[in-house]
């Protein structure tokens, strides 16, 4: 049985390597490309296509115009030639992700807006992407899974029908789909900065990545082997390298952050409400307090850190929530709603005095509250 | 793209066993933790469960997913609404001191947690749940394919949580069949609760005066 063993990873090795020789990097796009009817590439852009329609479809596709237009023209100077090829589709989803379909389609989902602190920092997030794009990587990363499994089949009978085939062919896809990560990682890196993006934005994304995560107590990492992409701390690491590099040869320090904040600061809060409701709310707790390092005065972003400590509701969290609220209250913009959950928790925290006024201010500046009959309630526990 | 539905129906069934209740049975039906109904012969039950002891019952007239009602109740400190014996949809759990508006978040974040989409809870109001007061809010949603979809619920603390929903797609069915939703939730009847007093459950652990009996001690 051992020698069985053996024998099978030394095959293992050799096919892997065989399909590897496949999955070589398929040629770059050039402008007006379309797949030959008859390709596997094909039914990729044809999937692409039924999911791009979908998406536009999907009430969470984001119709405001001039977000559509600041991410078009965006993504068009960092496509250059290949601009007329792309299209952007701004999603309304709380998760901090983007992606370019095989066909061209960028999705940007407003869960990444919502964590990007400037136009540079999400030049990056979009070159990467359209990296992947302009690279076929969906194309070379379907090769390589179709040659794996194919493989992975023989050896599977060879090793005894046991798991080891498929493990080792995880691990070797997942190798090669880090590689293609590490690759758009460079070309979107590349492309941003020949824009004149300053290069110490793509660092300090990993940063509040990793940042993010590690508030999360919950959150595991798969392991390094079958990981598919490379960790938060090599592409920090790789990033912060490279713009050590960068900022000597050249004098690229644009961050574009008043156009940036332009579009997005009037469509924030509602991103806000959808990022709590994911119910990570010590991650929603991180991103909060980053984001309030530059917008201290701001009542919405306050208010939202208020509603992370309430409902995390662990020790200690009550007067986290507090604080919020009051600083919310204090600073520009708070929402009305702010005086009720700062009524709901000085109620349960035992300070009636306090629940009340936040009560009755809350009722004085909504009276037409549909659940004022809620609050008025709440008041009658407290006495009144 | 053919329209899926999310059926709590479904997934409850898929976490937990379920039987048929005779359609033709009584017109007074006894949903658990002390609670009785009324219910119209147009209506279908399903008996989920028991996941830790609590039964659901979920009812429908045209079919699980396109119009449900479930009866979730007596849910204990510590539990999710829903059943999750395997902790695969990582529920949120109640609390006794929970306060209505906490209550609405939970069962809004266990059904954000069953896949429903851009879920947003409004007018939250207390009413009467049978001799006891209960709060109620309606609530709206997309399935994954964009279908919209309503719903209102009835939530009471009473020695333990009950959560009464209904769900149908916004399109003809919720409005269709409100008025049967009205008539069960109007027909509400508790018997052997622990607190009867409006709000005990949350006054109580939260020390505050309202003329609260102090609680028995249940099993929960």
């Amino acid at each position: 049985m051992r020698g069985r063993y053996l024998s099978g990873l030394f095959l293992a090795a050799s096919l892997f390597n065989a399909s590897g020789n496949v999955s070589q990097a398929a040629e770059t796009i050039v402008p007006g490309y379309q797949p030959r009817m008859d390709s596997d590439e094909a039914g990729l852009w044809l999937e692409a296509d039924q999911l791009e329609s979908a998406l536009r479809q999907s009430p969470q596709h984001v119709a405001d115009e001039a977000l559509n237009d600041y991410l078009e023209t965006l993504v068009c100077g960092l496509a250059g030639a290949q601009c007329a090829s792309i299209r952007v589709l701004a999603i309304e989803t709380p998760e901090s992700n983007a992606f370019c379909l095989p066909n061209g389609t960028m999705v940007v989902q407003t869960g990444l807006l919502l964590r990007m602190e400037n136009e540079a920092q999400l030049a990056f997030v979009l070159g990467h992407e359209l990296a992947h794009y302009l690279k076929r990587h969906s194309l070379t990363h379907h090769e390589a899974r179709r040659n794996i499994e194919g493989s992975m089949h023989l050896l599977w009978m060879l090793s005894g029908f046991t798991l080891l085939p498929k493990l080792l062919a995880d691990g070797w896809l997942a190798a090669h789909d880090r590689d293609q990560e590490r690759e758009a990682d460079a070309d979107g890196f590349n492309a941003a900065v020949g824009l004149g993006y300053d290069p110490r934005q793509a660092e300090i994304i990993w940063s509040n990545v990793e940042q993010e995560e590690s508030a999360n107590p919950k959150r595991s990492s798969p392991s390094l082997f079958l990981a598919d992409h490379p960790t938060n701390k090599e592409r920090l690491a790789a990033m912060k390298q490279r713009a050590g590099e960068l900022q000597a040869q050249m004098q690229a320090n644009n961050l574009g952050t008043e156009a940036f904040r332009a579009v997005i600061l009037p469509l924030r809060s509602a991103w806000l409400e959808q990022e709590i409701n994911r119910g990570e709310f010590s991650e929603s707790i991180a991103v909060l307090q980053r984001l309030i390092k530059s917008d201290p005065g701001d009542g919405h972003l306050q208010y939202y850190l208020g509603e992370s400590y309430r409902r995390r509701n662990e020790k200690g969290d009550n007067d986290r929530a507090l604080a919020a609220y009051r600083a919310a209250i204090a600073g520009t913009n708070a929402p009305v709603a702010a005086h009720r959950s700062l009524g709901l928790v000085a109620l349960k925290s035992g300070q009636k005095t306090a629940a009340r006024e936040a009560f009755h201010q809350y009722l004085a500046l909504a009276p037409d509250a549909n659940d004022r009959p809620t609050v008025e309630y709440y008041l009658k526990t407290i006495g009144e | 793209m053919g329209i899926k539905l999310v059926s709590l129906f479904l997934l409850c069934a898929t976490l937990a066993g379920c039987q048929s209740v005779a359609p033709n049975g009584p017109r007074i039906a006894d949903v658990g933790h002390g609670i009785e109904v009324s219910r119209q012969a147009a209506w279908t039950v399903q008996e989920i469960g028991p996941p830790r002891g609590k039964h659901q019952y979920i009812w429908t007239v045209d079919g699980f997913a396109l119009n449900e009602m479930v009866f979730t109740t007596g849910i204990s400190r510590g539990d999710p609404i829903f059943p999750d014996p395997q902790d695969d949809y990582d529920l949120p759990v109640y609390h006794a001191t929970m306060l209505p508006d906490e209550v609405m978040e939970l069962v809004a974040a266990s059904l954000r947690k069953f896949g429903y989409q851009q879920l947003r809870t409004d007018s939250l109001h207390p009413v009467p749940f049978g001799t006891a007061t209960g709060f109620r809010f309606s609530f709206t949603y997309t399935t994954d394919d964009g279908l919209e979809m309503k719903g209102t619920a009835v939530i009471a603390q009473r020695g333990g949580l009950d959560v009464i929903l209904f769900t149908a797609p916004t399109e003809y069915y919720f409005d269709h069949y409100l008025p049967m939703v009205e008539d069960v939730f109007a027909s509400i009847r508790v018997f052997d609760v622990d607190v009867t007093i409006p709000a005990c459950e949350f006054a109580n652990a939260l020390s505050l005066s309202f003329g609260c009996p102090t609680p028995k001690k249940t099993s929960n």
